[in-house]
């Protein structure tokens, strides 16, 4: 009994003297807990919205064009279907001047070149402007249903300022701050009518019926995973064809999907570039934490990598910018055991790290600007670094950068008697969402690590 | 033999003529100079890296203990090695086979070959300390001129330490040898 009594006071002195050496010894340091929670909303089906542009110019979409694929009828045809998946009820209208509703069983008609007639004069008509204002306005309604509207986005510049351009953006902002995102799906289909409102330099308008493709537009309001399945289900169902020519973009003004410390998300992985690998310890201190202890030698190349997929909406413009809060700590004493609070001296380095980002990665260059053979060997370092993502991406613009035209340029484009029409403006409209976004986006946590490090 | 441990006894009074210029300086560095001294703001002005330091957040006197400690090795090893070889000579230059006058001359071809070792020996210390040590992590704190200075100085220095134990320590018969020894008296 003696011995056994012996042999359990050893081994609870043995177990708790390792328990003491894996102590946080690092320095004293304020971890940013107050983690913005991304905004997951509920499964709940809610109310599809959907508006049509009723505009002359579209008409020219539901005709046939000899030789051509006409996309914008097979797309429309199936968007009562994709409404249905998206949401619990949908709701059609038609948007010109003015919004009016459309009833169920007369949903077949936008496809027939009729529902772009008017019979009436043309002052009275709802057919000569595209207000898109108003179905943005009306997308602002409810922040829980999801808003498609389907356009030539054909917009002029005096749409483009003052105040139709604030009535265009003002409800955007709010959509962006809600936490919904804007989708936009560019498709080039076959055309066949007359396009209307082409600016000339003499200060008129112009019209041109040579164009057989022009773009037509399907911009979604509301949250990304509705967004989401609305892209995937037009691609799956219509865009197969390697010909088909279809963009889409992601205007949100959330495009982190999330802090990667909330749920633990970094691994050991993460931190490359060190020689001495075995050394690697990843351990999570209090709010998920982690701390990377490891050796170094003055030659590491010591980055951190995180995959873009894991923090970046999908689909989104990303984040453009990036702001790195970075301190390095340094202790004479290198043992755990031996270093106590007062061990710790912060330095004086504002800059350490530099960081990069391509299309598939975030990658921060540890001790790029203080760069490890500055520092002193035989010392034990701490650095803390907090990844904020600044400023969102503009991407998009990039995207539909060839189907745009500028109003200085129309005419010139009308008078080479182009086959694939481009969209008036349409780069600036793009510009203004992302402005908008932008806007709305507010500086997040991206992901929160320190190393802890012996150098050699 | 009597003439080699003569020889021995004017090499040590040679040497330490300057080299308790070093005994002194090796005590110093490990009792720890004074706060307000000449070494102190000497060493922090012209042989460290004031600004790197100041950056990592430290000031000298908080690392001086561990340069202090490897400057001092650093002298203990030349010393060592100017001992060494200002012995070696002084006995051996009673074993040159000099038997005609004059024959001393050609020896100084011989003393200058390995004198010429010895400066290259004390190159390699200070080389390995300041330079290729890895293992002397201190030697990260010393500045561009620093380095520069901790090369040079000390080479300087113990052959002159060096010269000064030869120029006595080598034996009468062979000073012809050994760069102006023989302008000594020659009862010395």
């Amino acid at each position: 009994m003696n011995k056994f009594k012996l042999f359990f006071i050893l081994f609870i002195f043995f177990y708790s003297s390792l328990l003491a050496s894996d102590e946080y010894c690092g320095p004293k340091f304020e971890i940013i807990s107050d983690l913005k929670e991304i905004k997951k909303k509920e499964d709940k089906k809610n109310p599809v919205f959907v508006y049509f542009d009723g505009s002359l110019s579209m008409q020219g979409f539901v005709k046939d064009q000899p030789g051509q694929k006409n996309l914008y009828r097979d797309v429309i045809d199936d968007l009562q279907q994709i409404s249905e998946n998206v949401g619990s009820k949908t709701y059609y209208h038609k948007f010109g001047s003015t919004i009016e509703p459309i009833k169920e069983n007369e949903i077949a008609r936008v496809t027939k070149p009729l529902f772009y007639d008017c019979a009436g004069s043309v002052e009275s008509c709802n057919n000569q402007e595209t207000r898109l204002e108003l179905a943005f306005k009306a997308a602002n309604a409810n922040k829980d249903a999801t808003y498609i509207i389907v356009t030539d986005l054909f917009l002029s510049s005096k749409q483009l300022v003052g105040s139709t351009l604030s009535s265009l953006t003002s409800p955007l902002k709010s959509v962006l701050k809600n936490g919904n995102s804007i989708g936009v799906v560019g498709v080039m289909s076959s055309f066949n009518g007359t396009i209307y409102d082409i600016p000339s330099k003499a200060g008129g308008t112009l019209k041109y019926s040579e164009a057989k493709k022009r773009p037509f537009y399907i911009i979604i309001v509301g949250n990304e995973k509705n967004i989401n399945l609305v892209k995937k289900n037009l691609k799956e169902q219509h865009f197969i064809d390697q010909e088909d020519q279809y963009k889409f973009s992601l205007i949100t003004s959330s495009p982190i999907l999330k802090n990667l410390n909330q749920d633990k998300s970094i691994k050991e992985n993460y931190v490359t570039g060190i020689s001495n690998r075995d050394s690697v310890k990843l351990e999570y201190i209090e709010n998920n934490f982690p701390i990377f202890n490891f050796n170094a030698v003055q030659s590491d190349k010591i980055k951190f990598k995180i995959k873009n997929n894991e923090i970046i909406v999908e689909g989104s413009n990303g984040i453009s910018n990036y702001q790195i809060n970075e301190h390095l700590w340094t202790s004479k004493e290198q043992a755990c055991k031996k270093i106590s609070e007062e061990s710790w001296k912060k330095t004086k380095f504002e800059k350490i790290s530099k960081w990069s980002s391509s299309e598939d990665q975030f990658e921060l260059n540890t001790f790029e600007h203080v760069a490890l053979k500055k520092l002193f060997r035989g010392m034990r370092y701490f650095y803390l670094a907090n990844i904020y993502a600044e400023k969102p991406g503009n991407s998009s613009e990039e995207i539909f950068k060839e189907w745009s035209i500028r109003d200085s340029e129309a005419e010139d484009f009308k008078d080479q008697n182009p086959v694939e029409f481009k969209t008036l403006n349409l780069s600036k409209i793009i510009g203004i969402l992302n402005s908008v976004a932008e806007d709305a986006f507010e500086k997040t946590l991206v992901a929160s690590i320190a190393l802890n490090f012996d150098l050699e | 033999m009597i003439n080699v441990i003569k020889s021995l006894f004017f090499a040590l009074f040679g040497m330490s003529s300057l080299g308790w210029l070093s005994i002194l300086l090796i005590i110093t560095l490990y009792v720890g100079p004074s706060p307000d001294g000449f070494l102190l703001s000497f060493i922090e002005s012209n042989l460290i890296n004031s600004e790197d330091v100041e950056q990592l957040g430290y000031t000298f006197s908080e690392l001086a203990y561990e340069f202090y400690e490897y400057i001092a090795l650093l002298n203990i090893f030349l010393l060592i090695v100017t001992i060494i070889f200002c012995i070696c000579w002084s006995i051996a230059s009673h074993f040159l086979n000099i038997d005609a006058p004059g024959k001393a001359k050609i020896y100084f071809i011989h003393w200058f070959i390995f004198s010429g070792i010895f400066v290259a020996s004390l190159f390699g210390i200070t080389s390995f300390f300041v330079i290729w040590g890895r293992s002397f992590e201190v030697a990260d704190y010393l500045s561009g001129v620093g380095q520069t200075l901790l090369l040079i100085l000390p080479i300087i220095f113990y052959f002159i330490v060096y010269y000064l134990g030869v120029l006595l320590g080598t034996a009468r018969f062979a000073r012809s040898s050994v760069l102006f020894a023989n302008k000594l008296p020659g009862n010395l």
